[in-house]
Order: C-alpha cells, then structure tokens, then sequence
C-alpha cells in the first residue's frame, strides 16, 4: 500500500507539475501541434518524434533520428513534465526511428508491429559496427551514444491495436507494403492527430523497396484520408493536413500514368528510366530515389 | 548514465541476492510451481486461477486473482519471489473474476487485453456491488479497500507478441469461446499455455448465447497444435494436453447426439430432458448443461 500510496502522491504531483512551456521554450525544432502534442521536426528530411502528454505519463512516436535527437528530445520531455515515458511507439524499425529507443526504455514500453524485432535484429547482423561507426560522426554523438543498448519492441501487435492512456486514445493500424517490414500509423481520435508513418513524406521522393507496392501506399492514403484527420504527421517532413497525401496521391497517379503510356509504348524498364521525366516535382528532394518509384509504377502497371 | 548504471546493477544483485528459491509450498497452499518461475495460485473450486511469471525485467501476472482477497495474497507471494516490479497483467477475459483485482497491482502493472475488453468491463461495472466488497468486515473489505475500476492499457485484435526479458508471450485472440474477449498465451520456449476460460476441467461451462461449439472446437484444434507440455485453464487445475482432449471429446459427442436427437425430430426442450453425456456424470456445473445443449443445438441447426 506504500508503493501505491506514493505512486499516487507522485502523479498528483506530477500533475501539478505539468509545465506550461511554448513549443519555441523546447528549441528551434519543436511545433506543438495540439494542447500536450508535440513534434520535434527532423532537420533535413531526418525522422520526427512526437512527444504526447498525458496524465498518467508520456507517449512518444519514434525516438528520434540520431541518439543526439533523442537526447533532446528526452530534454524538452523533462520541461514539459516530470511524468515518466511510458510507451514508445514505432512508425517503423529502420535506424534512423529506432536507434534511440536505449534513451527512453527503461521505463518506456516500445510498441511496434509484428516484424519489427526481426527487422531489427537483421540490420544488426548485418551491421554490428554500426554504433561504433556512429561515434566516430561527432564528440556530441560519441556523448548522446553513451549506454547505447539495442532495445527491440516490447509488444509487436498484428494488424490493429489499440493503447489507451488514461485520458488519450492511439489507434495503431499496421500499413501493409508502405516502406518497411512494419509500418504503423498511429491515430489519436479525439485529438484529430495522424501519425501517417513513411506511407508518405513531404516534398521529397520516398525510397520505394522492392516489397513497397505504390497500390499499397495509395490504399493506406486512402484509408487514412477517410479518418478525416486535422493534423498528418508525416514520418519525415513538414508536418501539415490532408495535402500531404492529395500531393502524393497526385504524384503516383502521374508516375503511373506516364510509366504506363511509355509501357504500352513497348519501351523497357531500363529506358523508361532513361527517359521519364517529372518536371512537376523538380523541387522535392532525393532524387536518388527516382529509379526505385520508377521500378515500383512498372511492377504496378505490369500487375507484377 | 548514473540511473542505467544503477539498474544494471540492480538487475546483478538481484540475480545474486534477491532472486528467492522458494518453493510453491513457501508461499502458500493454493501456489503450484509449473517450470522455473512460472506459478500459478490455483483458485479454490470453480474460481478463477492467476499465475506469477517471473522474468529477468520484472513479473508478468496472467488475471489477477478471483477476488480482492485473491489478489492480495498473489501480491504478498510477487513479493516474497521478487523485489522486481509487475510489468504487464494480461487477461484471458474481462470477467470481474479474473479483472477485479486489477487495482491491486495496476499501476504499475500495463493491462493487456483483447479487443473489446475494456468495452465489457465498464459495461458489466457495478459500483455498488464494489462499495458493499469494501464494506465488508474483515478479509475481504479490507482487501478491496482502494478499489479503483482499471481497464485495458493495450487492447489487440487478432494476435499480439510480448517480449520481456528472456521469455517471450504470444496472446491468441479466440472467438467466441466464452467472453467478449478472450486471450489464449503461449509461452512457446516454456511449452506453457494458458487456455483461457475455454476449456474447463470436469466442468461444464457456461456457453452463453454469442459463444459457439464449432469456434470453441476451432480454438482447441488450434491450441492442441501448439503442442503444450502444461495447460492452465481459467478455472481448474492445470494439467496437460488431457485437458484440451476431454474438452474436445466432450463437445463432439454432445454435437453428434444431439444431431442424432435433432434429425429424429426432437425439440430443443424434449433434447434438454433427454439428453446425458456418458462420462460427465462426476462434472461440476451441472445448471450449465442446459445451454451446452441450447448452443449444440444452435451449432446443429446453422443458427
């Protein structure tokens, strides 16, 4: 009874405690999205982390892009509250969302879809210096690095799952074949917030893996449209509205459209990668990525 | 740094120092020992059971006891087994006799469900019943004192993985078979698995109007296939496969007779008056019988 009469002190107190602090008091990267949500806007296309307040504790969505992401955000945590992390959500297992889970678990439970644990115990394998590497980027990295542990997800769900956190709802539907081996978008209901994953980004081609299928992004933008969401928090860039997925879905509807004249043309993978042109989307970045959307409208236009 | 430290020291000494090897018996009449660090407190006949797993990141209870008094005396036995936090309690249904409990160990105990669970807690809430618990003299009020209705944290559909420390926990949603909401775990390196309230032990069970043979049939086969060393029902002592076989041996004379009964053109009541199953005769929850055979009935008819 001591244990729960000083927990219960604590979250009274903690209460008392939640600090009244402007999005611009936690640093240039932080925009506050709703009363309690945050989101810390990764710099150049890097992940975003969205810190969400509760009474009974704090929800994270992803940890970060970089371990010296993480630490800042664990900064702004401690002025916004003096509440614990109590869950870490994965939008998916790639490094650059995961790296910085050692930060925040212990105590925080780490979420994610079935698949993610695989996935990263995969890249593990396949890179087993990849932290030691990482230390070499920065004295600042070395630092933010220090304690590193490969912390997979507590509870991988299937398909659907939700979290309920005392005054808040998350409804976590996995995104089949958006990005990675475990894509979740993650969505608060009430608050009208929708965490959209990597399903899409903004102002930027996405890296289309041989198991993304651009049907599948355009379902999973479909679907997420339909929830009538007031705030899209993208995976990567600019939080903003719908638009964010009206844009994509104009994007692949012309990709689409022009992979499929060109094929019908009789013209071959590799020169339609020569000569397709999107004179429209000039200004997004990663242009590298191209020939992988290319690759993807093909396998979509051949039904392959 | 200095906090993670300390808990990874914590963890050292507590595998050294802490970790008791106490046996079943040490903390209790109604604690059995299944494996290494897997207890259940077996409840007195026709209540529910509860188990204690210990893991190297803290303890993971499934149910938390048929009654407050219940709950206590598990939470009196997590503590003398360990001096490591109740991270997760999963339930295998939403019932008030596996879930009353909650408050008791929540926080900081994360509640797992399946979907739909919470949904049925605060509809089946009843606070006066709570208000007369905790004015009862003696054990029970005093053990309901504090009582707090606490809900699902985390609610899945269909399948969910639960990994802490080195033991890993699969939760199977099965359809169907008892509850709104009704979670099989398996724990697959231990060969454990908690069949819910699907399955009782020579005891009918109540097969209320949603609950259907041919899905509780479903749910056996599949549990069956997970091949367990040690089965722990909801309610009853925890045995072996035998368990699922005479559950399911059951079912399938009870549907073939009552077929039989049905295609000879009896009524449901003239099957209800007519009807024994050879071998059950010793069973508990003989009131039940009647809707094993209203829910046959409904199988046989395709309702």
């Amino acid at each position: 009874m001591k244990a729960k009469a000083s927990f219960m002190l604590m979250a009274i107190v903690s209460l008392a405690v939640v600090r009244s602090v402007d999005a611009q008091d936690l640093g240039p990267q932080f925009q506050k999205v709703k009363e309690g949500i945050y989101v810390y806007v990764g710099k150049e296309f890097n992940s975003n982390c969205g810190v969400i307040l509760t009474q009974e504790g704090v929800v994270l969505i992803d940890s970060g892009h970089n371990p010296t992401d993480s630490r800042a955000i664990l900064n702004a945590i401690k002025k916004l509250t003096s509440m614990p992390v109590r869950f870490l959500i994965d939008t998916e297992p790639h490094p650059d969302h995961t790296t910085g889970h050692f930060v925040f678990s212990p105590p925080a439970i780490v979420i994610a879809h079935e698949g993610a644990s695989e996935s990263m115990r995969s890249r593990e394998r396949e890179s087993p210096d990849r932290i030691q590497k990482m230390m070499t980027v920065s004295p600042e990295m070395r630092a933010a690095l220090e304690g590193y542990r490969f912390i997979p997800p507590h509870i991988e769900y299937r398909q659907k799952m939700t979290l309920n956190v005392r005054e808040r709802t998350f409804e976590l539907m996995y995104l089949k074949g958006v990005h990675s081996e475990a894509d979740t978008a993650v969505w608060l209901a009430k608050e009208g917030v929708l965490f959209s994953a990597s399903a899409v980004v903004v102002n930027q081609y996405n890296i289309l893996r041989p198991f993304v299928t651009i049907p599948d992004i355009l379902a999973a933008a479909k679907m997420m449209k339909g929830l009538n969401p007031e705030v899209v928090i993208p995976g990567h860039g600019i939080p903003g509205t719908v638009k964010i997925f009206e844009d994509s879905e104009q994007y692949y509807a012309l990709l689409l459209d022009r992979v499929g004249k060109m094929v019908r043309e009789g013209k071959s993978l590799d020169q339609i990668k020569n000569e397709l042109k999107m004179p429209e989307y000039d200004g997004w970045a990663s242009k590298e990525r191209i020939p992988s959307n290319i690759e993807a409208a093909y396998k979509a236009v051949k039904g392959g | 740094m200095k906090i993670r430290a300390g808990s990874g020291l914590f963890c050292v000494l507590y595998f050294l120092l802490v970790s008791p090897n106490l046996s079943a018996q040490d903390l209790g009449p109604l604690f059995k020992r299944m494996k290494d660090g897997i207890y259940v407190y077996a409840g007195k006949p026709g209540e529910s059971n509860c188990t204690i797993i210990l893991t190297q990141e803290g303890v993971v209870l499934i149910d938390s006891g048929n009654n407050p008094t219940d709950s206590q005396a598990v939470m009196k036995a997590v503590k003398q087994l360990t001096s490591q936090p109740i991270r997760f309690l999963i339930n295998t249904e939403p019932h008030a006799d596996h879930t009353t409990g909650h408050f008791v160990f929540s926080p900081p105990a994360i509640i797992i469900a399946a979907a739909g669970a919470g949904q049925s807690m605060r509809q089946a809430y009843n606070p006066e019943r709570m208000k007369k618990m905790m004015e009862e003299p003696g054990e029970m009020g005093a053990a309901a004192k504090g009582y707090r209705l606490i809900t699902p944290h985390v609610e899945y559909r269909d399948q969910m993985t639960l990994n802490l420390g080195e033991r890993t926990f699969q939760l199977y949603y099965l359809k169907n078979v008892h509850s709104e909401a009704d979670t099989a775990i398996w724990l697959p390196k231990e060969r454990v698995l908690f069949t819910a309230a699907s399955v009782g032990v020579k005891r009918f069970n109540n097969l209320r109007p949603f609950v259907s043979i041919p899905d509780t049939l479903a749910a056996i086969k599949m549990m069956k296939a997970l091949n367990p060393e040690i089965v722990i029902p909801g309610h009853g002592d925890p045995g072996t496969v035998k368990i699922l076989d005479d559950m399911e041996r059951y079912y399938n004379s009870l549907m073939a007779r009552v077929k039989q009964m049905a295609q000879q053109g009896k009524s449901l009541d003239e099957i209800k008056k007519e009807l024994r199953i050879p071998g059950t005769e010793d069973w508990e929850g003989k009131d039940r019988f009647p809707n094993n055979i209203e829910a046959a009935y409904r199988a046989v008819k395709g309702s």
